[in-house]
């Protein structure tokens, strides 16, 4: 039974030193590996820089949508969970959620401006007039 | 007519890092990409269980967000620092991901055993772990993660170079003592590692893009 474990990390140090491999490799070499496993480099390529810029794009639009509608988010609160990032409005608290899986975001701090900013405040003021 | 313009030097500086990472990404060569794929695609299978469902794009895509959060906030995120190539950066970036994936996991597994206390007739609370023989896992998990060793084997069952290569890397031994133990040269050993690789995407290809990755 103690062999779970040994099989567990015996894979895992296959793949990592697999891994490891593949960062030696010239230029000729990868792209002569990719056609070889049956895969268009170019297409390849291609793919795995969509996936880089669409992690890009997504904190982009999620830190674009939440400062125009005036919630203060503070770099340093994004953490972690299982479902994506996670943070709060550091004015009002309400919460954000975001995945650079599908670029889909969350949560109550998306669904109206934040009520305690200026911005919503002077915007107020304006409506009063 | 001097018009003052303030400017927050910090938010400048981490913009600017910002554009530069989106600077990098587009600047990535057509081999570069395939090899930071590559690097994600084998550290995911590494995780096994733990890799829960995730695939090689959420390991490279975490990279590059923890290296934007990096870029914005101080004590959050993954600093880049520019004097590290950025494939480089990315990788070590995976590396340490996958490595925090796996010890989340074996938190997790022990939280989740821990948090289910059990009440039996009279009100007596038990935990489960009462009942536990020892820390050793479930027969059925065994068998699995033992037959995944003996199905990876069996694809090289025609090339002895490339399984004893692979007996030895799953035994944990590094390049030199292989090369030395099986009398392989440079030549040789990169040969086998390469028909490993190989083998072992193909794997892959042949279920399409979209499949999942976690063994």
């Amino acid at each position: 039974m103690a062999d779970k474990k040994n099989h567990d990390e015996r894979m895992e140090s296959l793949m990592n030193q697999l891994a490891e491999s593949v960062l030696g490799l010239s230029d000729e070499a990868i792209l002569a590996e990719t056609s070889e496993a049956g895969t268009d480099p170019e297409q390849e390529a291609e793919c795995t820089r969509i996936a880089l810029q669409q992690a890009s794009r997504t904190l982009v639009n999620v830190n674009q949508h939440l400062s125009n509608l005036g919630h203060t988010i503070n770099s340093n609160d994004w953490w972690r969970g299982h479902w994506g990032y996670h943070n709060t409005c550091q004015t009002c608290g309400s919460f954000v959620s975001f995945t650079t899986k599908t670029g889909e975001m969350r949560g109550e701090g998306l669904d109206g401006l934040c009520p305690e900013s200026d911005q919503y405040k002077i915007r107020r003021r304006e409506a009063s007039r | 007519m001097h018009i003052p313009l303030l400017i927050d030097i910090s938010k400048l500086r981490s913009l600017l890092e910002k554009v530069e990472v989106d600077r990098m990404i587009e600047m990535l060569t057509t081999a570069e990409l395939p090899k930071l794929q590559k690097f994600a695609d084998f550290r995911v299978r590494g995780l096994g269980r733990a890799a829960r469902g995730r695939t090689w794009e959420d390991l490279l895509q975490e990279a590059v967000l923890r290296t934007l959060i990096g870029a914005e906030a101080t004590q959050k995120g993954r600093h880049w620092n520019k004097d590290v190539d950025f494939v480089r950066h990315l990788t070590g970036a995976m590396q340490s991901i996958s490595n925090c994936w796996k010890r989340q996991f074996k938190e997790t597994e022990a939280y989740l055993i821990s948090e289910f206390p059990r009440h039996d007739a009279e009100g007596q609370e038990h935990s489960p772990l009462d009942s536990v023989a020892s820390e050793h896992a479930p027969a059925d998990q065994c068998l699995i993660e033992k037959d995944e060793e003996d199905r990876v084997l069996a694809m090289f069952k025609d090339d002895s170079e490339a399984t004893r290569v692979l007996r030895a890397l799953l035994d944990g031994l590094k390049k030199n003592e292989i090369k030395s133990r099986y009398g392989l040269d440079e030549r040789k050993y990169a040969a086998a590692v390469k028909r490993i690789r190989v083998k072992l995407l193909s794997r892959r290809n042949c279920g399409g893009r979209g499949e999942k990755h976690g063994r």
